[in-house]
């Protein structure tokens, strides 16, 4: 069975008197531990199906099933508590807390699904330390580097170790070394614990890390020729 | 209009609930500032209004003995005089269900005159015949009311008289007050306007023995009061002096000294609260100012646009703020004016609080978004394109390691900007501190007051009148039954007392053992009776030291006397000293009063009613009772400090928001960031409350000294104008400022927890974190 299955998806945009089209009637279907990349224009739609995606904004129409669970439909508390335990974001510009460090930033997502405090902890050294940032446990985010950052909002996304990882542009800060290193991260994290990830991009580097690359245009999804 | 112009006038209309926020916090620092000098000015103009309006006599004439009528009317002919009233004025008593009160008893011949002393109806009708009278509002709970009986002794006779109505006049404005105190006590006193021929008829007299006049614009009172030099004047006192107007005026002159002190406060707050606002405001169109000058728009251009917004900004707030400003000083105004007489409020048309408020708001607002566009429009266009509006962020590692992150994130967003947070807890420590010094002085001035009070070891005082021999004290002695402790007699008088080139007015009080009637708080030097102790505002206003020597001086009768000490006293203008001292003044063998203290001071009313009826006596005051005077006095001041206290803190409310709403329409990245993570909007609220609560404990902290500082500063001017009271620590007050600060602090989270529940998720991270 497929984590996610997206049937014609349907959304569009009103600007005054203007609609606009996004999708339209887009299929996507990812398997569990698997990387794909979505690539496209922009203002093609990559982000808003990414948010429908994460339960963060809903489509007009379609079916979207992620782990089994229909995410359409569900209300506001049901969406957030779907965001909790199924899915991980990871941003372009990392979305850290800045008044927490790096450690604490891991924690403050672990700690809405697991209660003791020792296992939260322990878990969020774990993926600090898988994505190498052991010896910056402490370190507020301002005191690191941008790919640091980064890492540090994937060691979020991935600690709790959710059905789909979201990242949107993951590497748009990134020099081409930081870039790579991240990916390499991202590549090891997805066999390691078999872990999805839908990832929007512009940059065409990110095709060798990924297992197949889609296109958005027109709002539907064609593989990448 | 310019293009540019529409652009940032278009932008206030968009962003409605932040124009909105801004103007109110505008007009609330314009309606504070203004309704502090405005109100002060409603209650000069209304007691002026209501003293021209009443036709106030400008000369009250007393005589020891009655006067022929006939004899004197020639003489008033002949002055320069508009109008003048002859009287029969006699201190009485006036019963209710078996208690006793003060009465003034005034016998005249047409209480409808509109020419001078105006009585107006509050209820009932004027007296029209024998057996009938009018009495002064005031004490209608006790009886003294339209269409009951009044029960009065005049001249030791009980007489019924129907109350035909309830009027007020100037005179007896302050008639709750009783006069002759230093500090007006609600004294229950009644007065009683009724038919003249009837009460010389009761006082077994023919004649008058009370005048009172409105001279001529323009005349001279010294020559009118001249021209009675043949009549035996008892004393004379002008419209200046009279109770009514020294009372009223120390009112006015107290708001005079406050109300402005308060304006300079609030023009602090608001002038902070306004900075915080409209700079921020500012500085979050940036990039549009970088994209004007990539446009080529000239700096002064843009900065001209700018200051237009400010305008605009300025005279919304301004609006609201005159309108609040109105309905601030008629509540203050009102309150004020219900605690010392029942006067209408009449606004006058004074420009200088409305023109002071106006620069005030404008100079604030213009300087609130000058400076950041001056700041951003001084870079260069990428600069000004590149520039993110969130300020740097400041970190530290501190917070228990027991709280989960949201609310160690909530901590630590209280020092994430070190100097705001400065300013914050500052201004918002101004507010607080502003509020529990409403408390503090009412409780300090109380427990002076109880103080001054316990001082006094006498249970009742009696007053004679014209003095009574000392052989009639053995008498009084024996008519309480030989149940008193001790009487101590003493003598007093009014003068006043001269040193250097400085003079003043004050009570004069021989008594060499008035120490065993109670204890002085001495300020300078040390008691000696033998010479003279002067109060510190008889110090103050003289300049008189310990070692000066003073003149005491009672027309044309003088006597010189050395200062032994300074007292802190209730009684603000009095010189104490032996009664050999005053001899130039007194008979020697004659006293006008005595302290009285009994065996049993259960007795006390008992002894007092006795002591009522005994012919020599025209008041007697119990310690007790004006206590309870005193008491309910408080009670009343209560209720004004307490509207003062929750106005106060309702700015604390205002400017705690609009400084914490700030830093939080910084943080909807990171809102939106929660959401993402699955945490609750709830579990946000909390770390926000808690962010407020930590802030609502440093203000309060800052607030705490403040209130003590401002009360200080209020009671350095109470001094000047009513009467001195140390500023003490007061433990419930400390607290209730302390704790009230902290809830209304906390309670104005309820404005940056709403903000963040609306912040869209989506839209939040599409715009603001897009590539």
């Amino acid at each position: 069975m497929d984590t996610v299955e997206v049937k014609e998806l349907y959304k569009s945009y009103k600007s005054g008197s203007e609609t606009t089209k996004v999708l339209s009637g887009l299929d996507l279907f990812l398997k569990k531990g698997e990387m794909v990349m979505i690539m496209g224009p922009s203002g093609s739609g990559k982000t808003t199906l990414l948010n429908i995606l994460g339960a963060i904004d809903r489509a007009d129409n379609g079916s979207v099933e992620i782990s089994g669970k229909k995410i359409n439909k569900l209300d506001k508390k049901r969406s957030l508590l779907f965001r909790r335990d199924k899915v991980g974001f990871i941003f372009q510009f990392y979305n850290l807390i800045p008044t927490l460090t790096a450690l604490e930033n891991v924690e403050l997502g672990l700690e809405q699904i697991m209660k003791d405090k020792k296992k939260i902890k322990n878990q969020a050294v774990k993926y600090l330390e898988l994505v190498g940032l052991g010896d910056k446990l402490k370190n507020f985010p301002q005191e690191l580097s941008g790919g640091e950052q980064q890492r540090v909002a994937v060691a979020r996304a991935l600690s709790k170790e959710p059905s789909l990882i979201l990242a949107d542009e993951p590497t748009g800060n990134l020099d081409e070394e930081r870039e790579s290193s991240v990916m390499k991260l991202m590549n090891r994290l997805q066999h390691e614990l078999g872990m999805t990830f839908l990832i929007v991009s512009h940059n065409t580097r990110l095709k060798q890390y990924v297992d197949r690359t889609l296109v958005l245009r027109k709002g539907v999804l064609k593989p990448d020729n | 209009m310019d293009k540019i112009n529409l652009m940032v006038i278009r932008k206030l209309s968009k962003m409605k609930l932040r124009t909105v926020g801004i103007s109110f916090v505008v007009a609330m620092a314009a309606a504070m500032f203004i309704s502090g000098l405005y109100s002060a000015e409603i209650f000069d103009h209304s007691t002026d209004v209501m003293l021209q309006d009443s036709m106030m006599p400008d000369i009250f004439v007393e005589f020891a003995q009655p006067v022929n009528e006939s004899e004197l009317e020639p003489v008033l002919e002949r002055q320069q005089i508009k109008a003048y009233d002859m009287r029969l004025k006699v201190m009485a008593f006036y019963t209710y269900k078996g208690e006793v009160f003060p009465a003034f008893v005034i016998g005249m011949r047409d209480p409808g005159r509109q020419d001078i002393n105006v009585m107006t109806k509050a209820s009932g009708s004027l007296f029209e015949r024998p057996g009938e009278g009018v009495v002064i509002s005031s004490m209608e709970d006790y009886g003294a009311d339209a269409g009951e009986i009044g029960n009065f002794i005049i001249g030791g006779k009980e007489v019924n008289i129907t109350i035909s109505g309830v009027v007020k006049n100037a005179e007896y404005a302050l008639a709750g007050y009783m006069a002759e105190t230093s500090v007006p006590i609600p004294g229950n006193v009644v007065a009683l306007y009724m038919d003249l021929e009837e009460l010389q008829g009761i006082m077994n007299v023919t004649g008058i023995n009370d005048l009172v006049i409105i001279k001529e614009n323009g005349a001279d009172s010294d020559a009118i009061i001249g021209s009675l030099s043949s009549f035996p004047v008892k004393g004379t006192t002008l419209q200046k002096d009279h109770f009514t107007v020294i009372f009223m005026q120390m009112g006015v002159d107290k708001m005079k000294y406050m109300m402005p002190m308060f304006s300079v406060i609030f023009m602090i707050v608001g002038f902070i609260s306004i900075m915080m606002t409209a700079y921020r405001l500012v500085l979050n169109d940036s990039r549009y100012i970088g994209v004007l000058m990539s446009l080529g728009y000239q700096r002064k251009k843009i900065i001209r646009a700018y200051l237009l917004l400010g305008v605009v900004l300025g005279s919304i707030g301004l609006i609201f703020g005159i309108l609040l400003s109105f309905l601030f000083s008629y509540g203050i105004a009102n309150v004020t004016m219900e605690m010392i007489g029942s006067i209408d409020i009449a606004f006058p048309i004074s420009l200088l609080p409305f023109v002071l408020g106006f620069l005030f708001v404008m100079i604030s607002v213009l300087l609130s978004v000058a400076i950041p566009v001056v700041l951003i429009t001084g870079t260069s266009v990428r600069e000004a394109l590149d520039y993110k509006p969130r300020s740097k962020i400041t970190t530290a590692r501190f917070g228990p390691s027991f709280l989960s992150r949201t609310n160690l994130m909530g901590l630590r967003n209280v020092t994430r900007n070190p100097t705001r947070l400065g300013i914050t807890v500052l201004v918002v420590g101004m507010t607080i501190g502003m509020s529990g010094s409403w408390l503090i002085m009412i409780d300090s001035a109380w427990g002076y007051v109880e103080d001054s009070i316990d001082s006094d070891k006498w249970d009742m005082r009696a007053d004679f009148f014209g003095g009574v021999s000392v052989e009639e004290l053995d008498q009084i002695e024996i008519y309480l039954e030989n149940e008193t402790e001790f009487i101590i007699p003493y003598t007093g008088i009014s003068g006043s007392v001269d040193h250097g080139s400085h003079s003043t007015g004050a009570t004069f009080l021989g008594c060499g053992e008035i120490e065993k009637a109670r204890d002085f708080n001495v300020m300078k030097g040390s008691v000696d009776l033998d010479k003279a102790v002067i109060t510190n505002k008889v110090a103050d206003e003289t300049g008189a030291g310990v070692g000066d020597m003073i003149t005491l001086s009672v027309g044309p009768i003088v006597a010189d006397i050395e200062v032994s000490a300074i007292v802190n006293d209730i009684v603000q203008q009095a010189v104490y000293t032996n009664e050999d001292n005053l001899d130039a003044f007194f008979s020697p063998e004659n006293c006008t009063g005595i302290y009285i203290k009994l065996k049993n001071p259960a007795m006390t009313e008992e002894y007092a009613g006795a002591l009522r009826l005994h012919p020599s006596v025209i008041k007697v005051s119990v310690k007790d009772q004006i206590a309870e005077s005193f008491d309910e006095l408080l009670s009343t001041a209560n209720g004004i400090f307490y509207t003062f206290f929750v106005i106060s803190a309702s700015i604390t409310f205002v400017v705690s928001a609009s400084a914490v709403i700030i830093s939080t329409m910084e943080r909807d990245v990171e809102f939106a960031t929660l959401s993402t993570l699955g945490i609750t909007k709830w579990k946000v609220a909390k770390s926000i409350l808690l962010e407020m609560g930590v802030l609502g404990i440093l203000s309060g902290i800052i607030g705490v000294p403040l209130a003590y500082l401002f009360a200080k500063i209020f009671a350095l001017v109470m001094a000047k104008i009513l009467f001195t009271y140390p500023v003490i620590f007061i433990m419930g007050a400390t607290i209730i400022t302390l704790v009230s600060g902290i809830a209304v602090v906390l309670f104005s989270s309820v404005v940056p927890i709403r903000y963040q529940r609306k912040v869209d998720t989506e839209k939040t991270l599409r715009e603001r974190t897009a590539g």
